[in-house]
């Protein structure tokens, strides 16, 4: 219900700003807004139904001043606020970078390695997901040492796993299960 | 009837005795005493006359009815004699055939003891043979079960010393041949 109306709040935004040109500007500012509403103290002030129309309206002005957002973002603010969709945010912004995402024929996906990867190792790895996809990849690289070896890729879900710490999981389940390791 | 030919037999019988006596009385003499003798004559005569008239239809009835009844009594004898003799003729089959229906009375408990010696043991065999393929399985069972006990304690153990020593063991180059690997595969 609430992925609904996300989706529906991020598709109308995104025909605004797809007008204007200023898709990736708009990205970015609910990236930010984001981030935001999903610290807890915020999220919970966001949702309080207890807020009046004012003090929500001065809510979203006091945020859209801080984060110095644009004007359409600023009126997309207020525009939840007297909805009471304020608490939608956080899914709106998601909704909007994968509607984003698609338009530009692209996706995002976290590198895992057990060790920082090299540029040259990061670029062989984008470019085989982006020849192996056919669409442009977006991607955020992270070390988890308890990997051990290899590398671990999540592209929008999919979990494409060559960590060494999973490799030695199958050969001891394999080992377990009597099973020939070859 | 009776009673007044008894009368009449009294009333002859009485005064011809008198006369005997008085005749023996007065006019004794030596030799043989006819008078007497033809008194007691006539006497014995009526008594024969008597006898003859009055018990012979009883004697006669008496042994026509004894005669009748030794009769009888010879033919239920004779019947019963019979019906023995028959009895005892088909007792006597009845005994001579005894021994060929016990023959066969025992030669049929014997096959029945043979079918029911047979299914007993087809039965005892049946319930030994499961009992050997339960063993069988139950120790198939509990080897494997070790036999996986101890390849899940190997394994664990295997895996806990290869995460415990590939940091100190894997280097960077081996790292860029993970990487290697994980791209071409990608690539396929």
């Amino acid at each position: 219900m609430s992925g609904s109306v996300a989706r529906r709040y991020a598709k109308a935004l995104f025909e605004v700003v797809e007008a204007e040109q200023a898709l990736e500007q708009t990205a970015a500012e609910l990236q930010l807004l984001r981030a935001l509403a999903e610290d807890d103290q915020i999220a919970d002030a966001l949702a309080n139904p207890l807020l009046s129309a004012t003090s929500r309206r001065n809510l979203v002005r006091t945020i859209a001043d801080t984060l110095k957002v644009s004007q359409t973002t600023r009126n997309f603010l207020g525009l939840l606020a007297d909805h009471r969709r304020l608490d939608q945010l956080a899914g709106i912004a998601v909704q909007f970078e994968r509607i984003l995402d698609a338009r530009l024929n692209r996706v995002r996906a976290t590198i895992t390695s057990a060790v920082a990867l090299s540029d040259a190792q990061r670029q062989a790895i984008v470019a085989a997901f982006e020849q192996k996809l056919g669409r442009n990849v977006l991607a955020e690289t992270r070390v988890d040492a308890e990997l051990l070896g290899g590398v671990l890729v999540d592209v929008a879900g999919t979990i494409y796993d060559g960590s060494v710490r999973t490799q030695l999981h199958a050969l001891a389940q394999r080992i377990a299960g009597g099973r020939s390791l070859h | 009837m009776i009673a007044r030919l008894s009368a009449a037999l009294l009333a002859l019988l009485l005064p011809l005795a008198a006369l005997a006596q008085e005749i023996e009385e007065h006019h004794p003499h030596p030799g043989i005493p006819w008078a007497k003798l033809a008194f007691t004559a006539v006497n014995f005569s009526i008594f024969v006359a008597i006898v003859y008239r009055f018990a012979a239809p009883a004697v006669r009835e008496w042994i026509v009815d004894r005669r009748n009844t030794v009769k009888a009594a010879l033919e239920q004898a004779a019947r019963v004699r019979a019906e023995a003799e028959a009895l005892r003729a088909e007792w006597q089959q009845r005994i001579d055939r005894l021994g060929g229906e016990l023959e066969e009375m025992l030669r049929l408990a014997r096959a029945d003891i043979e079918i029911e010696r047979d299914q007993i043991l087809a039965a005892a065999r049946r319930t030994a043979e499961a009992i050997q393929r339960d063993a069988a399985r139950t120790a198939e069972n509990e080897l494997r079960q070790a036999r996986e006990r101890l390849r899940a304690e190997v394994a664990d153990q295997a895996l806990a010393i290869a995460e415990r020593l590939a940091p100190q063991r894997l280097t960077a180059a081996d790292q860029g041949r993970f990487v290697d690997e994980f791209v071409s595969q990608v690539r396929r």
